[in-house]
């Protein structure tokens, strides 16, 4: 998988499954979804598990904060180094 | 020891000379090896002094007209004046009662401690599926970690405890730091349970901007249902548990059977489900024992919208 169509993904399940409001657009890779508040403590504990399940790529809790995840660009470039 | 003493807080120097001689006065029989005895006999001494209009007055003014107003308006159908006196009584001594408590060795806890329906949390850990413990936030809920390891069973995690831990009631608007800390609390309560071990969650938490509102005690209050949520994809029962002091002393925890959940439903109804019983529950212990709740989650019960 492309690091676009890994960002895709990521987006598209931020939009359909964790987002309390569905925003207009997908965010983009350098939009701040923690932040902004897109994203929630229980929607990052969700989007971890599918990370997990559908990229196959494991994420320690050491690797849990902000810096890793508060992008989708950010969560891209942590799975690409998994 | 997970969660620590604190003492009401008050700009009055009355009430605070009142709680340093209470204070002080447990100190001293505990140094004497009187400290079961003290913690025995002291609430007499609560009892009476808490149960007087006058100290209602003066000492406690604000605090017992909240309790009038939080049992009427929430319509629990408790005497006001019996749930003020307890209220009072709870209070006053909770922080210094919670720290004998949790020094005490376990045979002395054992006395004065109670538990109804351990059989079910057994079942849960024999079963190796581990389990959800959703709390609520009464004045000895953090008494059940004291239980638990005089029963010898690993605590597992309490998601929460990190937003504790900073004691900084400003923390949830700091994003940043805020999500993933809780982030992470639920991954590893997710991985605990997953191993057949226990999670911890307070059910009745702070409100959130994601949350399913329900008619409870004369209000429209919302509650989240990430305990549901962590428990389902985990694949661990739920129970709810209660604790609270009884006039004599005694200390009385109670583990409810699992929330009863329907696999065959959409995750989504299921967790509303799951969520209803959780507040039927906690709208029983509030109707049975109104003093065991804490005056600051009063205070935010009376700002939901009323039904």
């Amino acid at each position: 998988m492309t690091r676009d169509e890994m960002a895709r993904v990521l987006a598209d399940y931020i939009v359909d499954e964790i987002a309390a409001a569905r925003p207009a657009t997908p965010p983009a890779p350098d939009f701040p979804i923690i932040e902004s508040g897109l994203v929630d403590s229980l929607g990052l504990f969700k989007l971890i598990a599918f990370i997990e399940e559908r990229l196959k790529v494991k994420i320690a809790p050491e690797d849990i904060v902000l810096e890793n995840f508060a992008t989708i660009g950010a969560i891209v470039a942590l799975v690409q180094k998994r | 020891m997970i969660f620590g003493p604190s003492f009401p807080k008050s700009a009055d120097g009355l009430r605070e000379g009142f709680y340093q001689l209470l204070q002080r006065g447990y100190e001293q029989e505990a140094a004497r090896g009187a400290g079961l005895a003290a913690y025995r006999s002291g609430i007499v001494l609560l009892g009476a002094l808490c149960g007087e209009p006058w100290a209602q007055r003066t000492l406690f003014p604000r605090e017992a007209a909240l309790v009038r107003r939080f049992v009427a308006e929430s319509k629990l159908a408790a005497d006001p004046e019996a749930t003020v006196r307890d209220s009072l009584i709870l209070h006053s001594c909770a922080a210094i009662w919670r720290r004998l408590l949790q020094q005490l060795g376990r045979e002395p806890f054992a006395e004065v401690a109670r538990m109804r329906g351990e059989e079910h949390l057994r079942a849960a850990l024999a079963a190796g599926r581990g389990a959800m413990l959703v709390h609520s936030h009464t004045l000895f809920a953090s008494m059940f970690w004291t239980w638990l390891e005089h029963a010898g069973i690993a605590p597992g995690v309490a998601i929460g405890h990190w937003a504790w831990a900073q004691g900084r009631g400003d923390l949830r608007a700091d994003k940043g730091k805020w999500v993933p800390e809780v982030a992470r609390e639920l991954h590893e309560a997710n991985a605990t349970m997953r191993a057949g071990g226990l999670a911890h969650l307070f059910g009745d938490g702070v409100q959130g901007g994601r949350h399913t509102e329900v008619a409870f005690c004369n209000r429209r209050r919302g509650f989240r249902t990430a305990f549901a949520e962590i428990a389902l994809g985990a694949g661990a029962p739920m129970l709810t548990t209660a604790a609270r002091l009884a006039p004599d002393g005694t200390l009385l925890f109670e583990i409810d059977a699992p929330l009863e959940d329907d696999a065959a439903a959409p995750r989504a109804e299921r967790s509303a489900r799951l969520l209803a019983q959780y507040a039927e529950r906690l709208a029983r212990r509030w109707r049975e024992a109104p003093a065991q709740i804490p005056w600051n989650d009063m205070v935010n019960h009376l700002r939901f919208p009323a039904l």
